[in-house]
C-alpha cells in the first residue's frame, strides 16, 4: 500500500531538507578543519564534499532507499582529491626540511559561498513544504 | 449501526493510530542524539492488515481488536553513530500525522453536527 501523492510531497521536501543539513554540516567541518596539518592518518585534512542524487523508484521498490521516497534526494559525502597547499612556516612541527608545511585543500571563500547556497536552498524547501501544508489545511477547511 | 451513527468506530481507530504515531515520533526526536538508537514508527498498512485478517476469520469486533503497534523501523538508514533518526523527516511525519488527525476529528465533527440538526429537526 503506497501513500497518496499529496502525502509523498512531505517526504520529498523532508529528504531535501535533510540533504541540505548534511551539506551545511560538511561545510562547517571543512571550515573548522581548514588549518589541520595532521589528521588521524598523518596527512593534512582533506576537504569533504556532498553530492546529491535522486532516489529512484526502483530503489524504493527493492527496499534499498533507506526510507527515502522516490523523487526525493540523497546526499553522499566524499573526500575531494586535490593537491595540498604548501606554505612556508619555519619551526612548524609538521614542516619538512625546507620549512614547508602542507595545508588542507580547503578554500574558505568556496566554503562560504557554498554555505549561503545550502542555507538558501534549505529555506526554499522549507517554504515549499509550508505552502503545501497550508494548501492541504485549506482543503480541509473548504468543506467546513 | 444506522447510517447516522456509523463511522465513529473507524474515526476512533484512526485517532488511535494518529496518537500512537505521534507518540512514536516524539520518542524518536527525544532519542535523536543517542548513539545506536533505531527509530520506531507505527505502520498504517500493518494496522489495516491485522484488521483484515481478523475480519476474514469472521470476528465481528475485528476493528476494536486491531491495535496500532510501534515497531522498529528497519528500512531507515543509520548515520555515523548508528542512530537512524533524521530530524527533518521526523518533523514532517509529525505534520502528516497532525493532518490525518485533523481529518478524523473533522469527520467526527461533521457527523455530530448532522446528528444535532436531526435532533433539533432543522436543516
Amino acid at each position: 500500500m503506497s501513500e497518496p501523492v499529496s502525502m509523498q510531497v512531505f517526504d520529498i521536501s523532508a529528504s531535501a531538507l535533510s540533504a541540505e543539513r548534511t551539506r551545511l554540516a560538511v561545510i562547517s567541518q571543512n571550515i573548522a578543519n581548514a588549518q589541520v596539518t595532521k589528521g588521524a592518518d598523518g596527512e593534512p585534512y582533506r576537504r569533504q564534499r556532498v553530492t546529491f542524487r535522486s532516489v529512484l523508484e526502483e530503489e524504493v521498490r527493492r527496499g534499498r532507499a533507506g526510507g527515502l521516497p522516490a523523487g526525493g534526494v540523497r546526499a553522499d559525502v566524499e573526500s575531494v582529491p586535490g593537491d595540498f597547499q604548501h606554505v612556508k612556516i619555519p619551526g612548524h612541527p609538521d614542516a619538512d626540511k625546507d620549512d614547508f608545511v602542507r595545508m588542507p585543500n580547503v578554500n574558505l571563500v568556496d566554503e562560504l559561498v557554498d554555505m549561503v547556497d545550502a542555507s538558501r536552498t534549505y529555506e526554499a524547501n522549507l517554504s515549499a513544504l509550508r505552502t503545501w501544508k497550508q494548501m492541504l489545511a485549506r482543503t480541509l477547511e473548504m468543506t467546513r | 449501526m444506522s447510517d447516522l451513527t456509523g463511522g465513529f468506530d473507524v474515526a476512533n481507530k484512526l485517532m488511535d493510530f494518529t496518537s500512537a504515531r505521534a507518540r512514536a515520533l516524539a520518542t524518536n526526536i527525544a532519542h535523536a542524539s543517542e548513539p545506536g538508537y533505531k527509530r520506531v514508527d507505527v505502520d498504517f498498512a500493518a494496522l489495516v492488515e491485522s484488521f483484515r485478517a481478523e475480519r476474514e476469520r469472521g470476528d465481528a469486533g475485528a476493528l476494536a481488536k486491531a491495535r496500532p503497534a510501534p515497531a522498529i523501523d528497519r528500512v531507515a538508514a543509520a548515520g555515523r553513530s548508528g542512530n537512524s533518526v533524521d530530524f527533518e523527516r521526523e518533523q514532517v511525519q509529525l505534520d502528516k500525522n497532525a493532518l490525518l488527525h485533523e481529518l478524523a476529528t473533522f469527520f467526527v465533527n461533521s457527523k455530530l453536527n448532522t446528528l444535532r440538526s436531526a435532533i433539533r429537526g432543522q436543516a
